[in-house]
């Protein structure tokens, strides 16, 4: 029989494009079986390739490798019986239905078909003839484990399943999972989530293909807050500098009283709407947080406010300027910094700086000091030349930034700015934010990490297109009754749910 | 096999789900069959002809009249030469004819008499049919009327088309579009399946799962290629029951070669969405490489006969060419069995050799 040993690796090598990008550097690593363990690492820093170099869907270059006691490059096929991986982009197909789903895999896995109480455990009993491209975010996740889960695999890896999910569809996975896991199966969950992390019985930090830190995450620190400190620490620390992107910033001239405004915003699809009478006032300088599960209207908001869907009824201001009616006029005072990555991919980055400079209507000289500018603050100058979508996710994240603020527009909207990065880069951005803010800048941010909402001077919590609360961050924390706002957004949300219910 | 099969069913199931597969395969062909049958007309152009009678004579209007009768011709009076100069630099008429003053004076005396025609240049194909057509209109009048020569003794060629007694382009033409329906949803369709599944990142829970090459080229082949029969089934059903176009071959041959041809098709488009993980990609390359030589190089628009012979060549070695040639004989001449056998060989070969390629290429992991 196999030794106590879930997953051993000793040397572990893996570049790509001819050994120019080292993801994987002379990594070694052992996990015992039965163990659940935490892989923490800043985006780009190897996770999702040691991950599927341990599933065998990428060849070492180097080093040696078992798995369950056997060698993924070899056993490939043998292995594959006893993991359940569910890769980032969860493997689903969209086109077919949560049953549907279900039953490929386990005939690809060779398993039985009793899913009732699979889906039962996932609450999705109720949804198994809905496409699964129909499913809200959270519920999608959810059928993603589920689908990793058939066969009853000795290990599991799931490569970051949280990312971009709700704090209240985190809370039911993470349940989920340790659930299953109980029977003595392996688990790898990789995350950027430190509070997640803490919650394992060991974690893995790993910073530029090497193991940082491995070791039972109470040893390292008592609490998740601390926990982050001490993780920054070991990534080689992060200190705080002056923002230059607030230091150069030129805060135009401005008189209105409220900077952004949200007067009985509607979006109807068919007799579903997508936010209903949505109505906010934000103040000069002020960093407004708008928070809420997937689906529940946030993005869209985002998208009326800067005129890019029409609202079914209602309308916005942005500097005064009405978006609905002289849109143009609305958005030239406003920053905007899309959820999924807008630039152009395959232009570089200097050409993406210029073009949007243009885009600005900022030409010759004040073209040449405004992408100098952003090279300077953001650090471009090594990757000036290299295409954006060859750029980590953490410097993509920059990039759009960086093309938000070129022209020193008054009002900043920030659709998950923070989603995926790394906690460097999280403090790092949020360094430019409060200092703009400062500045004078008005920020309208949505975000799904609940310490960063902390950072926000109010927020404004929404849930199936309503806002449901708003006030600063400690009203909201008083108000329901919780020591953290996490825990305050999930009780406001569990108290609507019973309350529909 | 019971991995196959699995795959083979959600294939399927997608294929039901998405209506871009079955407008490919139904809709496509349906429209495909109309615009040949009645958009495209090789045959014949209906010519816009001004004419100027600067003669005026009884025997010119019957020769008017001769003008006015064909059915290939609409005849347009003038009474003045600037009004049809202008409107054959208008593009309103193709054609311009002046008939001179003394033109049936000069008949009458016995002498050759000129007919002044000026066409509009800027389409080739259309100044032969003008030309052609008042040539043959003038002669026709010409032997009815008072003035006909006496008949002099000479060759006289009586052209008979054989396989196709009334020179009906259509006969030739709708069965090559099954060419171009077949490939389309060889390449096309199946270009759009795999890349699909890299694009959305199933291939990567795919090659996860237990599953070996062999499923997932095996599991892509057969429901594409069930399609693209049930395709062929539907389009000839339209052509034979609603078009009502003769067919002297047998329905065995059609459906087996056919089934050749989709297996070389279906390997085409496996190899282009095998390489190439992006379905715009894919659906570029398939139409490049695809549906143009289908259209244009394998004799269904462009005579081959008349390329330039590094293409003749090159058009020996596209699955279509062979496919076209065979169904044009198939449904005018009935099965040539030398002709089939070679191109049923050449298409099979080529097949399998592109199923052997398909596997080789076929992802095993995400990097090899």
């Amino acid at each position: 029989m196999e030794g106590p040993n879930c997953i051993e690796i000793k040397n572990l090598c893996k570049t790509f494009a001819n050994g120019r990008n080292i993801a994987v550097d002379n990594l070694s690593l052992t996990i015992k079986k039965g163990q659940t363990v935490g892989l923490i690492g800043a985006d780009g820093a190897g996770k999702t390739t040691l991950l599927r170099l341990i599933d065998g869907l990428l060849l070492p270059d180097g080093g040696f490798l078992s798995v369950c006691g056997l060698d993924p490059v070899k056993d490939k096929e043998t292995l594959a019986q006893k993991i359940g991986y569910m890769p980032q982009k969860f493997g689903l197909y969209e086109d077919l239905t949560v049953r549907e789903n279900l039953e490929f895999y386990a005939d690809l896995k060779n398993t039985g078909k009793d899913f009732d109480e699979m889906l039962a455990f996932a609450g999705l009993g109720a949804f198994q003839d809905r496409l699964a491209g129909k499913l809200s975010g959270g519920m999608k996740q959810k059928l993603g484990l589920i689908c990793a889960l058939t066969g009853n695999p000795e290990l599991l890896l799931l490569d970051e399943p949280s990312v971009g999910v709700d704090p209240v569809s985190r809370r039911e996975l993470l349940k989920m999972v340790k659930e299953t896991v109980k029977n003595n199966a392996t688990l790898v969950w990789s995350t950027a989530y430190m509070d997640e992390a803490h919650g394992f019985d060991t974690v893995v930090v790993i910073d530029k293909g090497r193991v940082i830190y491995q070791g039972r995450p109470g040893d390292l620190a008592p609490d998740s807050r601390s926990f982050e400190e001490k993780v920054i620490e070991l990534m080689g620390g992060y200190q705080k500098k002056e923002s230059l992107a607030a230091k150069n910033f030129i805060m135009p001239e401005t008189k209105c009283k409220y900077t952004v405004e949200a007067v009985d915003l509607v979006k109807r699809y068919g007799d579903f709407y997508a936010v209903r009478n949505n109505s906010f006032q934000i103040k000069k300088g002020e960093i407004f947080g708008l928070l809420g599960p997937n689906g529940a209207g946030k993005s869209t908001s985002f998208k009326m406010m800067c005129g890019l869907a029409k609202p079914t009824s209602g309308t916005a201001r942005i500097m005064g300027t009405d978006i609905v009616k002289n849109a143009a006029a609305a958005r030239a005072h406003l920053g905007y910094m899309a959820q999924k990555f807008s630039l152009y991919p395959n232009l570089s980055v200097r050409q993406n700086l210029e073009f949007f400079a243009g885009a600005y209507g900022l030409y010759g000289s004040r073209e040449r000091e405004a992408v100098g500018r952003m090279t300077e603050i953001f650090g471009f100058e090594k990757s000036l030349n290299d295409d954006a979508r060859d750029l980590p996710l953490g410097y993509k994240q920059r990039l759009s930034l960086a093309c938000a603020i070129m022209h020193n527009p008054p009002v900043l909207f920030l659709d998950e700015p923070t989603s995926g990065v790394d906690v460097i880069t999280r403090r790092e951005f949020w360094n430019h934010i409060t200092s703009l803010a400062q500045k004078g800048v008005t920020v309208l941010i949505t975000t799904h990490f609940m310490d960063e909402a902390e950072f926000c001077d109010r927020i404004s919590l929404f849930y199936k297109g309503q806002t449901i609360a708003t006030g600063t961050p400690d009203r909201l924390k008083e108000k329901a009754g919780a020591k953290t706002l996490e825990e305050a957004f999930v009780n406001i949300i569990l108290e609507q749910r019973e309350e529909a219910a | 096999m019971k991995i196959t099969l699995a795959f083979i069913k959600k294939e399927f199931l997608q294929i039901i789900r998405d209506p871009s597969s079955l407008i490919i395969a139904f809709v496509l062909p349906t429209l495909l069959l109309f615009i040949y049958t009645y958009g495209i007309n090789l045959d014949s152009a209906n010519i816009r002809l001004g004419i100027k009678d600067d003669d005026g004579g009884q025997a010119v209007a019957e020769l008017i009249k001769s003008f006015e009768q064909n059915r290939f011709v609409t005849a347009a009076l003038y009474g003045n030469r600037e009004d049809m100069y202008s409107d054959l630099t208008r593009s309103r008429i193709q054609g311009a004819l002046t008939i001179p003053s003394d033109f049936s004076r000069r008949l009458a005396a016995g002498k050759e008499a000129p007919l002044l025609l000026v066409a509009d240049g800027a389409n080739i194909n259309q100044v032969a049919y003008t030309q052609n057509y008042v040539s043959q209109i003038a002669e026709s009048w010409l032997q009815r009327s008072r003035f006909a020569p006496a008949p002099a003794a000479g060759v006289n060629i009586e052209t008979r088309y054989q396989y196709n007694q009334n020179a009906d382009g259509r006969r030739a033409l709708v069965p090559s579009s099954l060419a171009v329906t077949m490939t389309l949803i060889g390449i096309l369709l199946t270009a759009l399946v795999v890349s699909r599944e890299w694009e959305r990142g199933t291939m990567e829970a795919l090659l996860a799962a237990n599953i070996r090459p062999i499923h997932i080229v095996v599991g892509k082949y057969v429901p594409y290629f069930i399609v693209g029969m049930l395709s062929l089934a539907f389009s000839m059903f339209v052509i034979i029951a609603l078009f009502r176009l003769p067919f002297a071959g047998s329905y065995a041959v059609l459906f087996l070669v056919s089934a050749l041809f989709l297996y070389a098709s279906v390997g085409i488009g496996l190899i282009i969405s095998s390489v190439l993980h992006d379905q715009l990609l894919a659906s570029m390359a398939s139409l490049i490489l695809g549906f143009l030589p289908a259209l244009m190089m394998s004799g269904v628009v462009f005579p081959i006969l008349s390329m330039p012979s590094f293409f003749r060549w090159l058009t020996k070695l596209l699955p279509p060419t062979h496919y076209v040639s065979f169904i044009k004989s198939e449904f005018m001449a009935g099965t040539v069995w030398q002709n089939t056998l070679a191109s049923s060989l050449f298409l099979l070969l080529l097949g399998f050799a592109f199923s052997l390629l398909v596997y080789k290429k076929t992802a095993r992991r995400l990097d090899a």
